[in-house]
């Protein structure tokens, strides 16, 4: 079976909405899990490796949750379908590098997926759309309790569920969101916000976790401690803080408008200047450009057009989905042009930016921008 | 101020780290700063730093894999879980274990990581369901225990009595007169 079969095409995916999705694109909860009697996948040898797999694979295919799910080992997938799965947040990208005995469950709707054999030997994470941490929390949990009985957990009354990195240990929870902070990047407090969110003990990542940069001003924000605390407790801060990271930049978005509209409308403006005209665009000006339509759509400059058409894009200008349609692979020049190719085809029908009835919300001429008149 | 990882020199880097509200310390004297690559405090991680630390700061743990002849060589001795053959050395230089019974072998380095890198270093969260009631009898016996050292402290007999007792009928053992614990 083709993984691009399986998963929904992008724009049903980008259709799927949650709370706060304005803002909060995604929330997750994963859980990291061993079984007793086994190493680590790190430690272990291939054979070992391949047995563990052979022993969990089986338990977590019988759960009750994930009976629709398709089953999927490592060594059977070619490398843009692993990579299809990294883009939609399925999988790592550590354990799209795995070969045989890993694999992944994936529930059909996307909403769950199970690593098997990753750096533990579970990772099951819960993915929904909006400011839904408690929801995927649930559903995560309600899953590691059904497989409770099937696998013998490694666990320690001390110390928890013991995970291959001490920094999972205890709880082995990870609850992240997705967020996208358009607003605070443009006023330039970001920074400060973000060093804010440090100092309660998270973390804060790019788009695809550990070690990548903000691309397209998406931010995701985790916990970083697992042990010496309940997971609801965990959930509990998480929650609070996305409250007010909510709050902070409606506020910026509304500053933006009241203070520098013409920031704002410049920005928006190039942004769709460029995606709608570029012969072509690579991914990370693709993403960063997106984001300026995305606020712009959420300010309301796109009369009657929605954000999940942002979505969509921002799902199809990634390399592995844009290559789906395309015979073979593609080089990366040629990726870029299939990519502006493909923007102008979809935003085709998308009229420029009205920003007239926002101009005489105040006096655009006290609100030159200094910096870009001064350096001509 | 001595420093905290070779435990020789006059500690003169000192370092401090709010972590979700609570502050961590840690003085070093100069060569072992450089070392841990201090130069730079903005990639610096508390967490990171005592990871790598405390090499020279207390003996090893004898192992039984490792002859008596070579444990003369103290650099080289490191401790090996018996279960997958994973040791210390590489746990240090990873950050990660190879089994889970290698929290056990490697207790003590373990914890010493923990306690800079969580909110607590004791577990509260989730129990499996089939292991609850076994672990919920290990906790109360912990209690007690922990109730009763204190109770012989402040020369509460009386309190430390009723405890031993219940820690006995716990256990399934008879509960006996208590006449003990006079002093």
């Amino acid at each position: 079976m083709k993984i691009s079969d399986y998963l929904a095409p992008p724009d049903a995916a980008a259709k799927r909405t949650g709370p706060k999705d304005q803002i909060v694109m995604s929330s997750r909860v994963r859980l990291a899990r061993n079984v007793a009697g086994h190493s680590f996948p790190g430690h272990a040898k291939k054979t070992e490796r391949v047995a563990s797999y052979e022993c969990i694979r089986p338990v977590i295919e019988q759960v009750d949750q994930l009976e629709d799910a398709i089953s999927l080992s490592m060594d059977k997938m070619g490398s843009l379908d692993k990579q299809l799965l990294v883009e939609r947040h399925l999988i790592s990208r550590e354990h799209a590098a795995k070969g045989a005995g890993s694999g992944v469950l994936l529930k059909n709707d996307e909403s769950v997926s199970v690593m098997i054999n990753e750096e533990d030997h579970l990772r099951m994470q819960a993915l929904l759309p909006g400011l839904q941490i408690n929801e995927a929390w649930a559903l995560v949990d309600a899953i590691d309790s059904s497989l409770e009985d099937g696998l013998d957990y490694a666990f320690s009354p001390t110390l928890g569920y013991l995970t291959a990195c001490p920094t999972n240990l205890g709880t082995g929870i990870r609850v992240s969101a997705m967020l996208h902070l358009p607003g605070l990047v443009l006023s330039e407090h970001v920074n400060q916000i973000v060093q804010a969110v440090q100092k309660l003990g998270l973390a804060v990542r790019g788009l695809y976790g550990e070690g990548s940069e903000a691309l397209g001003n998406v931010f995701q924000i985790s916990n970083q401690m697992t042990l010496g605390e309940k997971e609801e407790q965990i959930v509990e801060r998480l929650n609070k803080v996305l409250a007010q990271l909510i709050e902070h930049e409606e506020n910026a978005r509304e500053s933006l408008l009241e203070k520098k509209s013409g920031r704002l409308f410049d920005e928006v403006g190039r942004a769709y200047g460029i995606l709608t005209n570029a012969h072509s665009i690579a991914s990370k000006e693709t993403m960063n450009l997106l984001s300026q339509m995305r606020l712009g759509i959420d300010m309301g400059f796109f009369p009657g057009v929605q954000r999940t058409l942002v979505d969509e894009l921002f799902i199809k200008a990634q390399p592995a989905h844009l290559q789906l349609g395309e015979e073979g692979k593609l080089g990366a020049e040629e990726r870029d042009v299939a990519r502006a190719r493909m923007l102008r085809e979809c935003l085709s029908k998308i009229d420029r930016p009205d920003t007239a009835p926002f101009e005489n919300l105040n006096d655009l001429e006290s609100d030159s921008n200094p910096e870009s008149e001064s350096a001509e | 101020m001595i420093c905290q990882s070779c435990q020789k020199n006059e500690a003169t880097v000192h370092l401090t780290q709010v972590v979700a509200g609570e502050t961590k310390k840690v003085d070093l004297c100069q060569a072992c700063a450089k070392e841990k690559g201090l130069n730079d405090p903005a990639g610096f991680s508390l967490a990171d730093l005592l990871m790598g630390m405390g090499e020279n700061a207390e003996p090893k743990p004898p192992t039984p894999s490792i002859s008596p002849e070579k444990k003369k060589k103290r650099k080289a001795v490191t401790a090996v879980c018996l279960s997958c053959g994973y040791d210390e050395e590489a746990f240090q230089k990873s950050g990660r274990l190879g089994c889970p019974d290698c929290y056990t072998a490697f207790t003590k380095k373990v914890s010493k990581v923990l306690k800079s890198m969580h909110r607590g270093v004791e577990h509260v969260g989730k129990v499996p369901e089939r292991l609850k009631s076994r672990f919920a009898v290990a906790d109360r016996i912990r209690v007690l225990e922990q109730e009763l050292d204190e109770a012989v402290a402040s020369e509460n007999y009386e309190k430390a009595a009723k405890c031993r007792d219940e820690i006995r009928e716990i256990k399934g053992g008879p509960a006996p007169e208590s006449a003990l614990m006079e002093s």
